[in-house]
């Protein structure tokens, strides 16, 4: 019973619990139904999902691969196949590995490829990206990352990107601005460049040295700060040209008198100009500004302007000097005009115009030498001298001028003979030069010395006055041509104020040195002149030409070619006077014919001759039967050694340099 | 070609632990540990020493038996549930539940812990079916628990329990569904033992096809004290029923029936191809110790209607589902165990020429 019992609650149980598990497995059912149903839309969701996907792989220019965790395949893309050449059949269900085999034949190290798929296998980043360079010269960039779902790693999406031509363009853009840049800074003037803030972006080496800042740090910096300018002459800051050059799209340039203030301090002149800088829509993307040290342009120009400045003082007082002996050789002339028969005027006005002519000569000749010097064209002759004949011809040239002033001239020289190697007269030049400074430039009585000693191999001769002395000031300047001390005795004691600066050429010709002292205006000058000694023994003086022939001066025809008739004239009336028959022509043809006809026995034959040079006029003539044994004489201006050759090979026999000193005339005439 | 070979589970425990057990009164005496870790670490040495592959530990630790061990001592049961008589005339007891919500009280993944101290060999993990512990719940409903709230808590703790043995690192996880056979007994209709399907399946639906790659089902006719509850219900009448639960392998007692080949046609034409057959080779109950040579015939004899890729031996029953069984000793237990891993291997030897 009890068992029976039991079995009933057991079957009761039993049957209970199958129907609760009956509507369990109904309910379990149920919602398999709707999860299946669920999945179904969830599926077909994914369908559509796919499918958008499958077009979005499709439209993206990039190729892309799908993989999932274990390295299978999953999608591609067409763009994928046609970058890497893939087989398209079968892709899918291949391993990435599979793939490698392909793709990685297209790289010059194919395992260094694959190498670097395996370690984003192995470390699996959440994103990597490559940049890939194939043998053929395509350049792809490479995306991949991890694909998540439910926080799951459920494979990886690798992406390519072909930017072979953006390399490309990359490179070029480099190229040029490497090559811009290395043309900036090579370049010799400065460069700055700025963006449309202002602020610089370049500046190359030439602007670094001027400006004091290295790129580096002038980088991103406000123009403003790298390039401080003022106005030279008011010190004010000046504003940069690059302001407006960004406000109004023009090209600027500085105002002038700007000086550009380094990072140091350092002041330099400088031009420049600003520009805008365009892209290529035409709008302004920066500014460039070039400039310039004018440093030593600006001294140069104030130094010409000061040059000039000389030059123009320097010509008036030249026509000023000149003017000087033409009067009383104009008012010898009218003497002798009016001498009649008076011969003691007659005589006077001689010695006047002479003197008159002596001085405009020497006038003349001293600018010819300063030219020389100038031009490294002087020539000297050197040799062995004593200095004490040197002194004592200089002494008696100027002794005539010192008493007339009632100077105490007192010479102090050594008892031993001083011998030099010098042009004599070129010497003589220098230190008559000093000494008749010192008469010119002292009040009357005064006291001039001229003394010598020997310092080594050096002799030491000092010109000493107590004349009007030399300020402090034109002290550095006195032996510059031009260069006058501008006192009222100065002023009226004449000079073309280049005797000094001759002086000091010759003497540094010869291996010395000149130098000035004075204590200031008033107090009186000592000219100072080293000259290196030579130990040789002093050659005997040369004898005047004394050993000439003396001879009775021959009568001689002569023929004076000049185109200037008063020159020709006079020259023919001097020699007219002595007895000889003379002839003119004003050029070379007529020289020539006149020749012919005249047939003289000697030729004055200028060079600058219109129409037929001197020159060519002595070869035509040295051409010709008759021309042969002609004594021709060159008169010119010239005198220096290249200009006696030219006149040799012409033909001439002699040269001789204007104005005709007729001493030496009737010397050659006589020697003849 | 390797045919696997597993055992069901439990082994006789050494006496002295039955009687200090029993001394107590309460299986889960501290006083107690000794004794079971000596029991544990003795049964899985002699398991690997007869060169089982899978080996288990004896269910050395489960008290009081197979079908209880998971609820023994929830307060909210009573020992007073339905009674399971056997051939031989005895009865088993099952626990009632008296209030909700059903939990486990134990999970048999803690047997695991003591077990991995010792084995080398992989280990296997036997855990009573939701079916089986199903009728716990009263005729009556409990107030305020309702059956269907108790089923939903029994599936939860079984997949627990499951869960639990393969995250330990289980071999496998054996489901014991003896009340299979048992339920068509009660209902030969077989309305019962669909339901009973029904409900493993709720459970084993929860797992994916690959955790059902280890989770196996075992059937029996009910082994306790050489005798068995439902030996008398045909297989015939379980089979088709059985192959419908979504589990990898199913574990048959075959050794006992006395017409095996009908069995292993029944067998054949109702079995999936994703499921492994391990047939019973040696039968618990029999004293008599199978030689290798009777094994491998058997095997031999199943291998013309179970295709070899699905085939896999065991024991019919375990030797001592219920803890204070000693109608078996240990050393048949390991003796028929040496048997049955032999005489597989040698039909190994033949098959796989």
């Amino acid at each position: 019973m009890a068992d029976d019992n039991e079995e009933k609650r057991l079957r009761s149980v039993l049957l209970q619990t199958a129907n609760t598990i009956l509507q369990a497995r109904q309910r379990a059912e149920e919602e398999l139904i709707q999860a299946k149903e669920a999945l179904e839309r969830k599926t077909g969701e994914l369908a559509h999902s796919l499918s958008m996907m499958r077009a979005t792989l499709e439209s993206t220019t990039d190729g892309i691969l799908v993989t999932d965790a274990g390295g299978n395949v999953m999608s591609v893309n067409q763009n994928l196949v046609d970058m890497w050449q893939l087989p398209r059949e079968n892709i899918e269900t291949m391993q990435h590995r599979q793939l490698l085999e392909i793709t990685g034949r297209q790289f010059k190290e194919p395992e260094k490829f694959c190498a670097r798929i395996e370690e984003i296998y192995a470390s699996s980043p959440p994103e990597t990206f490559d940049l890939l360079e194939l043998a053929d010269g395509r350049v792809f960039e490479r995306f991949t990352k991890i694909q998540f779902v439910e926080e799951r790693n459920v494979g990886r999406v690798w992406s390519f990107r072909d930017i072979t031509k953006r390399k490309r363009a990359e490179e070029e853009l480099r190229q040029q601005r490497e090559w811009f840049q290395v043309t900036l800074s090579s370049i010799g003037d400065a460069v700055i460049t700025t963006d449309t803030q202002g602020k610089v972006t370049f500046l190359n080496p030439v602007g670094e040295m001027m400006t004091g800042w290295n790129l580096a740090e002038a980088f991103g910096q406000p123009l403003e700060k790298v390039f401080t300018i003022i106005n030279e002459e008011t010190r004010e800051a000046a504003r940069n040209p690059v302001e407006k050059v960004l406000r109004e799209g023009t090209v600027v340039g500085l105002a002038n008198h700007t000086a550009l203030i380094s990072k140091d301090g350092m002041e330099t002149s400088i031009e420049d100009s600003a520009a805008p800088i365009r892209d290529a829509a035409g709008e302004i993307s920066g500014a460039v500004m070039v400039f310039h040290d004018v440093t030593e342009r600006r001294r140069a120009e104030r130094a010409m302007k000061e040059a000039d400045k000389r030059k123009d003082e320097f010509i008036a007082t030249l026509a000023h000097e000149l003017r000087n002996p033409l009067a009383p050789i104009r008012s010898g002339l009218e003497i002798l005009n009016l001498a009649g028969n008076d011969s003691v005027m007659a005589e006077t006005a001689r010695s006047m115009m002479d003197q008159a002519l002596n001085q405009m000569v020497r006038l003349v000749d001293d600018l010819l030498d300063a030219s020389r010097i100038t031009t490294g064209k002087l020539q000297l002759r050197k040799e062995r001298v004593e200095l004490a004949a040197v002194v004592q011809s200089v002494v008696d040239t100027s002794r005539q001028m010192i008493d007339e002033q009632g100077h105490k001239l007192t010479v102090n020289l050594p008892a031993a003979p001083i011998l030099l190697d010098a042009d004599p007269t070129r010497l003589a030049q220098v230190f008559s030069n000093l000494l008749n400074n010192a008469t010119k430039y002292s009040e009357a009585g005064g006291q001039i010395a001229l003394s010598a000693e020997t310092a080594g191999d050096q002799v030491i001769v000092r010109v000493t006055d107590k004349g009007i002395g030399i300020p402090a000031g034109h002290l550095g300047r006195i032996f510059e041509i031009f260069a006058q001390v501008d006192t009222a005795l100065e002023r009226s004691q004449g000079g073309l104020g280049i005797g000094l600066s001759l002086a000091k050429g010759v003497v540094e010709m010869h291996g010395g040195t000149v130098e000035a002292r004075s204590d200031g205006l008033g107090m009186g000058s000592e000219f100072i002149v080293r000259l290196p000694i030579t130990g040789a023994e002093r050659r005997p003086e040369a004898t005047p030409d004394g050993d000439s022939k003396a001879s009775a001066a021959a009568k001689r025809r002569i023929l004076i070619v000049d185109d200037n008739p008063l020159g020709s004239k006079s020259t023919a009336m001097v020699l007219r006077k002595v007895g000889h028959e003379v002839a003119t022509a004003r050029d070379g043809i007529e020289g020539m014919e006149n020749a012919q006809s005249f047939r003289p026995d000697v030729i004055l034959l200028d060079i600058a001759l219109p129409r037929l040079n001197g020159f060519d006029t002595a070869r035509r003539i040295r051409a010709q039967p008759w021309g042969k044994n002609i004594y021709l004489i060159a008169v010119t201006g010239y005198g220096q050694d290249e200009d006696r050759r030219r006149s040799r090979e012409a033909g001439f026999d002699y040269h001789m340099v204007k104005p005709v000193d007729f001493s030496e005339l009737k010397k050659v005439l006589s020697d003849r | 070609m390797t045919i696997p070979t597993e055992p069901i589970g439990s082994i006789p425990r050494p006496l002295p632990l039955i009687e200090a057990v029993a001394a107590s009164g309460d299986g889960a005496d501290p006083k107690l540990e000794p004794l079971y870790d000596a029991a544990i670490r003795d049964t899985i040495e002699r398991f690997e020493a007869t060169g089982s592959p899978v080996i288990t530990d004896g269910e050395q630790r489960k008290y009081h038996n197979f079908w209880t061990y998971s609820v023994h001592g929830l307060p909210n049961t009573a020992p007073d549930g339905f009674k399971i008589p056997f051939a031989a005339g005895h009865t088993r007891r099952m626990h009632r539940l008296t209030g909700g919500p059903f939990r486990y009280k134990r999970y048999a993944d803690v047997y695991l812990d003591v077990a991995k101290r010792y084995a080398h060999a992989p280990m296997k993990q036997a855990i009573i079916s939701p079916s089986a512990l199903s009728l716990m719940y009263p005729e009556q409903e409990i107030p305020g628990y309702s059956r269907e709230q108790f089923i939903n808590d029994l599936l939860s703790e079984h997949e627990i329990e499951i869960r639990r043995c393969l995250e330990k690192g289980a071999h496998s996880v054996q489901i014991d569904f003896t009340e299979g056979r048992l339920a068509i007994k009660i209902d030969p209709a077989g309305k019962l033992l669909h339901s009973f399907i029904d409900l493993n399946n709720l459970a084993l639906s929860r797992f994916s096809a690959e955790e059902r790659k280890r989770i196996g089902v075992h059937t029996c006719p009910g082994g306790d004290r050489d005798s068995t509850h439902s030996a008398d219900v045909d297989y015939a009448e379980l089979l088709p029923g059985l192959f419908e639960l979504k589990a990898g392998n199913f574990y048959i007692a075959l050794a006992g029936e006395p017409d095996r080949v009908r069995v292993q046609k029944i067998i054949r034409d109702y079995m999936k191809p994703d499921q492994r057959i391990f047939i019973g080779v040696v039968a618990p109950i029999d004293p008599r110790i199978e030689t290798a040579e009777e094994i491998r015939d058997r095997i031999l004899e199943a291998a013309k209607y179970i295709p070899i890729e699905q085939l896999g031996t065991t024991d019919d029953c375990g030797f001592s589902p219920f803890s204070d069984d000693t109608s078996t000793s240990r050393d048949t237990a390991f003796a028929k165990i040496r048997a049955r891993v032999l005489g597989t291997a040698l039909a190994e030897k033949i098959i796989g020429r």
